[in-house]
């Protein structure tokens, strides 16, 4: 990680984005949007809700494409989705193979790769210790809580061995208490992967809790990355802590004030 | 409710229909109207001595059988191909839509001149009559399956071929068999017509026959081992629901 550190993971290059079927150059969901984010990063978007934070995932993760510009990883423009970029989702119950054990979830990118029954069950094995499922590997997913369920999208993502993790409000869905318990793992998990992370948020408390650069996405449509903060707290974060809470006041701050010309319309 | 007190209750149900049934046709006092329930005993005994009974179960049981996994074998592949591809779908969707309401009743006498008198006519008619649910039930249960799923599966590095048969294939074998068990009672409203019209032998046979002898018991001891026979086919897809297939159904198999 250290010798490739300067490297791009994921580089957006005056990506402009409008709704599938319209013409170009009307009604951009994003425009003129440029961001670099190198390799072991943990990067966190927040914005407003219709700002198109998911949508920029989509366009990294390779299931939608830019109008305008370009979106490469580690300099290779992306032409669709593979393993090399993984994908936890929001929704709890979508994403996860219903007719597979957690076991069999957490080992499917592997089988895709090519490895055989033994290696898949001992990749699984691994990333269900480390998202603490141990235990539950041969449960299927409707005998799981929605802390679990996440907690199997993440293994199973990190088993496909990706370059670089997507992150999309993965838990948004989740009661409170849940919430807090999984965001702290993730932080360690990113630790313990070394790899890039890109994590989208509207919780800025989440986003202080969790990034290493936090950018603010203004309301779309022309959505736009207007400011990227660094977060120079260390990790594990405390959000009882004193410059946490300056730091977050001071982002609520800028958010409101970039919001408050749309805010004032409603 | 504990399994013992469903059961008591469903067959203390069954038991009083058969006693006011028993009672009806004793105040009728018409066996040509309404014979007791002991004359369909007695005539069914009799049916299944001379062999006809178990005879006519067992072919009506095969045609039945053999065209409704025809029909599910041809309409599965089909509603698979519908529900991934917009083209497959623009090409037979006016097709579908059309046959769909023309009832296979209506071409009992058409697929006997077409295929015979023989069991092909019969067994194609029942495949008929099932494609449409199975096919029509496959391709919505491809269509309501969530994006992410499958987006989640090319993200983990399957290809396309793989997004369909490790994710599609699978996640619509609920609505597949959803499909199937629609389609199971529907054929055999199918059967009956087919087995009146140009058969020498069934179920369908013997309660079209039976006028003809002025045997309303023999009619009726039909009648009731056809709806025997459908409760048991049903019961043993649900068994198939709930064994084999009990991974890919969960929710599916609880009526």
């Amino acid at each position: 990680m250290t010798a490739s550190a300067s490297r791009a993971a994921i580089a957006f290059d005056r990506v402009g984005m409008a709704y599938p079927g319209q013409a170009k150059g009307s009604a951009l969901i994003l425009a003129d949007l440029s961001l670099t984010i190198p390799e072991g990063e943990f990067f966190v978007l927040v914005g407003p809700s219709g700002s198109g934070k998911s949508t920029l995932l989509k366009l990294v993760a390779g299931t939608a494409f830019p109008t305008e510009g370009t979106v490469t990883a580690l300099s290779q423009p992306i032409k669709g989705p593979d393993r090399h970029r993984g994908m936890v989702f929001q929704s709890v119950d979508g994403p996860l193979f219903d007719w597979l054990t957690v076991q069999q979830n957490v080992g499917f990118g592997p089988k895709m790769a090519g490895a055989g029954k033994a290696e898949q069950a001992a990749i699984a094995a691994r990333f269900i210790d480390m998202v603490g499922l141990k235990g539950h590997e041969k449960k299927f997913p409707a005998e799981l809580s929605g802390g679990m369920k996440q907690r199997v999208q993440i293994a199973r993502t990190l088993a496909a061995d990706p370059k670089v993790v997507l992150l999309d409000e993965p838990f948004a869905a989740l009661d409170a208490l849940t919430r807090r318990v999984l965001q702290r793992e993730i932080a360690r998990i990113w630790q313990e992967t070394g790899r890039t992370f890109l994590y989208v948020t509207h919780d800025i408390r989440e986003a202080v809790l969790l990034g290493q650069r936090i950018g603010v996405m203004s309301r779309g449509p022309r959505a736009n990355i207007r400011h990227v903060y660094e977060i120079d707290l260390p990790y594990p974060r405390d959000d009882l802590d004193g410059r946490f809470a300056e730091i977050v006041r001071k982002l609520e701050g800028d958010i409101e004030r970039e919001a408050s010309g749309q805010w004032a319309e409603i | 409710m504990g399994r013992n007190l469903t059961a008591g209750l469903s067959l203390a149900s069954v038991a009083v229909f058969v006693l006011i049934w028993q009672a009806g046709a004793m105040w009728l006092n018409d066996p040509l109207f309404l014979p007791p329930p002991l004359d369909v005993v007695t005539g069914a005994v009799e049916l299944w001595r001379d062999g006809t009974l178990w005879s006519s179960l067992l072919i009506s049981l095969l045609r039945l059988m053999g065209g409704w996994l025809l029909g599910s074998a041809i309409a599965i592949p089909l509603g698979l191909w519908v529900g991934t591809s917009k083209a497959a779908r623009a090409m037979v969707d006016p097709f579908i839509h059309f046959f769909r309401f023309v009832p296979a009743i209506a071409l009992v006498t058409l697929f006997i001149v077409w295929f015979g008198v023989g069991e092909a006519s019969k067994i194609l008619l029942i495949a008929y009559a099932t494609m449409f649910i199975v096919m029509v039930n496959t391709a919505s249960g491809v269509g309501s399956i969530p994006q992410d799923k499958i987006d989640a599966a090319l993200c983990l590095g399957a290809n396309q071929r793989q997004a369909f048969t490790q994710i599609v294939v699978p996640a619509s074998i609920p609505a597949i068999y959803v499909g199937m068990r629609l389609a199971l009672a529907s054929s055999f409203l199918v059967i009956v017509a087919a087995e009146m019209l140009a058969a020498s032998s069934g179920l369908g046979y013997i309660i079209w026959t039976s006028r003809l002898y002025f045997r309303i018991d023999w009619m009726f001891a039909a009648i009731a081992l056809l709806g025997a026979l459908g409760f048991v086919t049903d019961r043993a897809w649900k068994a198939v629901g709930r064994g084999a297939l009990r991974r890919y159904l969960r929710d599916t198999t609880k009526y």
